[in-house]
């Protein structure tokens, strides 16, 4: 029987190296770009028509449009409606690799944390550099915690900082940890299907149900760490933009 | 009420809608009345991973720092402790947020 971690195996489909870094494209690169060419296509076939009615598609489009600019402007602010076009890139991204990793036999790339952590990454230099050129050395004044007492401050500060720069590993910690998570769980129920099934039919029936439920709670939880992942890059955001 | 095809008039459409969505609005808040803690299972979760990043981030720069500097295990330790703080602090923050959020109103219900 399959193990249940082998959905998570990177397997090379075009081995490339150059020098001695191995770049080869992978089932990973593959589902990545498989999500991309299906936001694009999703957005592009979406706003085609421009019907004052919206059809399906362009319905869909219009609701993640208006989730997404609803998150931001809750947790941003109207400034950070400016970056609107990378938020919207990165909740897309995130929720159609989530939501592809859905179809049985494919790749979840979001389960690996080497890609999550360095989205988190991204977010986190963007958002930092970002800080700093909108206030210079005054958004250095984000690490002292007001109201404290003087005599804190060289405790508080280095916890402030500290907590800071563990974002972006609890960031991307808990996009890779719930979908991996899920993920095995839904395998090892499934496998458990035909271990007992093989012998006893009537037994069998249960871990299928669980394995059916898992796989709604799976959905959830697919579009659920999207939509954390974003939400927490709009907080970043207004941290970085308003200095709490 | 007569039968009339064509659609309603365009002219009131903003005031119309304003109404709909206040009284969409006002049935939501009336839901939320008797509605539980907005903390639930999912939350506990973040906190934990929130505590986990603070500790382990903390640990990997103090281990760092005393691989570096030949200092084993002092800044271990000093970053173990601060770690923890801010893992706390994290894990805090994250359920204050999650908390006012669930209580203030759901952005998308």
């Amino acid at each position: 029987m399959a193990s249940p971690l082998e959905q998570f195996q990177v397997k090379p489909y075009v081995p490339i190296s150059v020098g001695h870094v191995d770049l080869s494209f992978t089932n990973s690169a593959l589902w990545m770009l498989v999500a991309v060419a299906a936001v694009y296509w999703l957005v592009m076939a979406g706003t085609r028509q421009h019907a004052l009615v919206p059809g399906r598609l362009q319905s869909v489009v219009e609701l993640s449009y208006e989730f997404v600019a609803g998150m931001l402007r809750d947790n941003a602010g109207k400034e950070g409606m400016r970056y609107f076009p990378l938020i919207f890139t990165l909740f897309m991204f995130i929720l159609m690799g989530n939501m592809l990793g859905m179809i049985p036999g494919s790749f979840t790339f979001t389960s690996h944390i080497i890609v999550t952590f360095f989205m988190a990454v991204a977010v986190f230099i963007g958002v930092t550099a970002l800080g700093i050129y909108l206030h210079g050395a005054h958004f250095f004044s984000l690490f002292v915690p007001k109201g404290a007492p003087k005599a804190m401050l060289p405790v508080l500060i280095p916890i402030e900082i500290l907590s800071y720069c563990v974002r972006p590993i609890s960031l991307s910690v808990r996009l890779f940890v719930n979908m991996m998570g899920g993920h095995t769980m839904m395998k090892v129920f499934a496998g458990f299907i035909g271990a007992l099934g093989a012998y006893f039919v009537i037994p069998g029936i249960f871990p299928l149900l669980i394995t059916v439920a898992l796989t709604g709670f799976e959905f959830v939880v697919a579009f659920l760490q999207a939509y954390i992942f974003t939400v927490l890059t709009c907080i970043y955001l207004h941290d970085a933009i308003h200095l709490h | 009420m007569t039968q009339d095809d064509r659609p309603p008039p365009f002219s009131d459409f903003d005031a119309r809608l304003k109404r709909l969505r206040a009284g969409e609005k006002g049935a939501a808040d009336e839901e939320k009345e008797g509605a539980r803690s907005p903390l639930n299972f999912g939350s506990g979760l973040q906190a934990g991973i929130e505590m986990i990043a603070g500790v382990a981030g903390g640990l990997l720069l103090g281990w760092a720092l005393d691989a570096w500097l030949g200092t084993r295990p002092l800044f271990l330790i000093v970053f173990f402790v601060l770690g923890a703080g801010a893992g706390m602090l994290n894990a805090f923050r994250s359920l204050r947020r999650l908390s006012a959020e669930g209580s203030k109103k759901d952005p998308d219900a």
